[in-house]
């Protein structure tokens, strides 16, 4: 009975091996909504948003329920579309089975760059407009992809190659985001690995936000997020990714609302919300020394602002730090560089923050 | 002439009540009663005091300067051209500021490196400097044909293709760079009176307050013009001069609007007609200060339009000067040719 339970999220399919088993059941996602696990026959069926079914198999002469696409794993070569994805092969150390990106731009993994110049991994184009025969020629098992409105699948489709949604762009909590990993180790064979690594990151996280919950604060230090760009303000949305780890470091993001992605506000709008904000997070990727200089220069108006006159903006250069190559799998220490400004109590004296810091 | 003056009386009374409404009403719920406190000079509520002085004045006067700017450059061109088609984007001009700041927008830290990345951050002000360059090469381009060129068809021709030819090159740029620079270049093609603030604002009024009376000195010229080459040359008129006289106030007006608030489309061709049929008159004594009316009255507007609450700057300027003005300016002129029609 236990490993009936044990074989699937949705205690249904037989089980197999002990062993397989409680790797399955940690392979089912606790955090992440965008796919699920099951398994059944021995083959491992993963659901992905709803509309896509992939059955992975290690052995070509098995049936697969209707529907499921058959993925025979561990795949050995695959193309990445965004640096998220790419975080999950860099976390997992599975370098050599990514074989073609989209671009360089803001990357810093030395790894990755190396494969690019001598051509390991090949530049297929951005989305939009791939370069189809860059795509053959990186010959990938399966090609992961992040859909967006542009397109350009179709042509890629043609070829024959699978697609695979890899959807933790859509994961509003950091964790969930993170546990893609789990995802992408079951296509590459690395299945225990990416539990395990989940697991330090699972218990670094909660163990943090369990010490912020623990403050019992009646009042949160509030924070405000963005910058002005010509004449709008791009506002993440309250129930934002962004919104969340705000709210595990104990501190209170300005905006209030049901949105996930945001929405451009007007000037007035913004500083009405965020004036008075104690915090301003900002993300950007300013050519050289970020200042509270360049930041009045860059809109006068930001000087009004109650963290730019206490200088309080929490700053991250996306030029100078791995943002976005290697946060989505480290969100415990986005969430402590944030307790380190919110709550510096709770964390040792001499931390040195990774991302986000507090500009002076 | 009898109803020039009340109906110009009549523009400026509405533009003050539409500077009024837009100082009253936008995204964030503002008291009147407050407003009229902050207005004389209580600070109480610093918020709003700011909301006030810092963000809806500026864009009251950016939208009146500017409107103002773009129609009467407009109307030079028309009337260059003798072409009721001609706008401030004919010659390419606003091609050549989008071209400018395509090129700090979109290469930012791709060529020259640091010089050029430096001066892409520094946001708004970096992207004024480049628009009014690019829109000053293409000017100064256009002028250097001129002396070339005879006929005003050819020059207008060789304007069109230097338009194409900026915009294909920042398709090549838009293509080559990264989706954030793109999304950023496509907001800035927008356009919104709300990007100047501060001592900008002040420099673009200033600036504007400057150029508009300027290019009133055109008027005498521009109604030779209107006569044709020929007659304009026999009653004493320096055509070649006055073209490029006429040119260069045209082109530095929209450089100067574009540089600070993005290329804003549709005023600068429809304002014109729109004066021409309310006054009824194709002298340019009444024409050019009706025409600068018109156009700071009809972008009061649509700034009010764009900024009305629940829109929270959702609309874009651009598109509200086209959804907006189209209609009303379709329906003025249409009125007015059937009346022409049954006189």
């Amino acid at each position: 009975m236990t490993l009936l339970l044990f074989s699937s999220c949705n205690q249904r399919g037989k089980a197999v091996s002990s062993d397989t088993a409680s790797v399955d059941s940690l392979l089912c996602p606790k955090y992440a909504t965008g796919y699920q696990v099951k398994s059944q026959d021995g083959v491992r069926l993963v659901d992905v948003g709803g509309d896509y079914h992939f059955a992975l198999v290690t052995s070509d002469d098995v049936t697969v329920p209707d529907g499921y696409t058959k993925i025979h794993t561990p795949i050995k070569s695959t193309i990445c579309m965004t640096a998220l994805q790419l975080s999950n092969f860099t976390i997992l150390d599975a370098h050599d089975v990514v074989k073609g990106l989209t671009g360089t731009k803001n990357l810093f993994n030395k790894d990755i760059l190396q494969r690019v110049k001598d051509g390991r991994i090949v530049k297929i184009g951005t989305e939009g407009d791939f370069d189809t025969e860059m795509v053959l020629a990186a010959n990938p098992n399966v090609i992961f992809i992040s859909p967006f409105k542009r397109g350009g699948y179709d042509a890629i489709k043609e070829t024959g190659i699978t697609l695979v949604p890899h959807l933790g762009y859509k994961e509003l909590n950091p964790l969930g985001q993170a546990e893609w990993i789990k995802f992408v180790g079951m296509f590459i064979g690395k299945e225990k690995e990416a539990c395990e690594v989940f697991a330090g990151i699972e218990q670094r996280y909660n163990s943090l936000k369990l010490k912020v919950e623990s403050l019992k604060l009646k009042e949160l230090p509030t924070v405000t997020s963005g910058e002005m760009h010509y004449g709008n303000w791009h506002a993440v949305g309250g129930k934002n990714y962004l919104a969340q780890i705000f709210r595990d470091a104990g501190a209170d993001y300005v905006i209030h609302d049901e949105e996930t992605a945001g929405k451009d506000l007007e000037f007035e709008k913004m500083y009405e919300l965020a004036a008075n904000a104690d915090y301003w997070r900002i993300l950007n990727s300013f050519p050289g020394e970020f200042s509270y200089e360049a930041l009045k220069a860059s809109e006068p108006r930001n000087e009004l602002f109650k963290a730019f006159k206490e200088h309080k903006v929490i700053y991250c250069n996306m030029r100078q730090t791995p943002y976005y190559e290697i946060s989505p799998v480290e969100p415990d220490v986005l969430l402590k560089d944030f307790v380190a400004i919110f709550h510096p109590e709770l964390v040792e004296a001499d931390y040195q923050p990774t991302f986000y810091y507090l500009l002076k | 002439m009898r109803r020039t003056l009340p109906l110009i009386l009549m523009l400026m009374l509405a533009i003050a009540v539409m500077a009024i409404v837009n100082l009253l009403i936008g995204s964030v719920k503002i008291p009147v009663a407050d407003i009229c406190r902050i207005l004389v000079g209580d600070d109480s509520q610093e918020i709003w005091t700011n909301i006030i002085w810092k963000s809806r004045l500026p864009q009251v006067l950016t939208a009146i300067v500017a409107g103002a700017g773009l129609a009467v450059s407009g109307l030079q061109m028309q009337t260059v051209f003798r072409n009721p088609l001609a706008g401030p984007s004919v010659l390419g001009i606003s091609n050549g500021s989008a071209l400018g700041v395509a090129f700090v927008v979109l290469l930012s830290g791709k060529i020259g490196g640091v010089a050029l990345s430096r001066l892409g951050y520094f946001g708004d002000a970096a992207m004024s400097v480049a628009a009014i360059i690019g829109a000053l090469a293409v000017m100064l381009l256009i002028l250097w044909v001129a002396q070339k060129v005879k006929g005003n068809v050819t020059l207008l021709i060789i304007g069109v293709m230097i338009g194409y030819l900026a915009n294909a090159i920042i398709g090549v740029l838009k293509f080559l760079a990264p989706d954030e620079d793109v999304k950023s270049f496509v907001v800035w093609g927008l356009g919104s009176f709300s990007r100047v603030s501060g001592d900008e604002m002040i420099l673009f009024v200033v600036l504007m307050c400057i150029l508009l009376p300027l290019s009133f000195l055109l008027v005498k010229s521009m109604n030779l013009m209107l006569l044709g080459d020929r007659y304009a040359a026999n009653l004493g008129l320096n055509i070649r001069r006055a073209r490029m006289l006429v040119i260069i106030s045209s082109g530095i007006l929209v450089a100067i609007v574009t540089a600070y608030c993005g290329p804003i489309m549709f005023i600068g061709l429809a304002v014109p007609h729109l004066a021409r049929a309310i006054f009824r008159s194709s002298d340019h004594r009444i024409l050019m200060p009706a025409t600068a009316l018109c156009g700071a009255l009809l972008a009061l507007v649509c700034n009010f339009i764009a900024r009305m609450p629940g829109f929270e700057g959702a609309l874009p300027v651009n598109s509200v000067t086209a959804l907006v003005g189209a209609p009303v300016i379709a329906a003025v002129i249409f009125g007015r040719r059937k009346n022409e029609v049954g006189e």
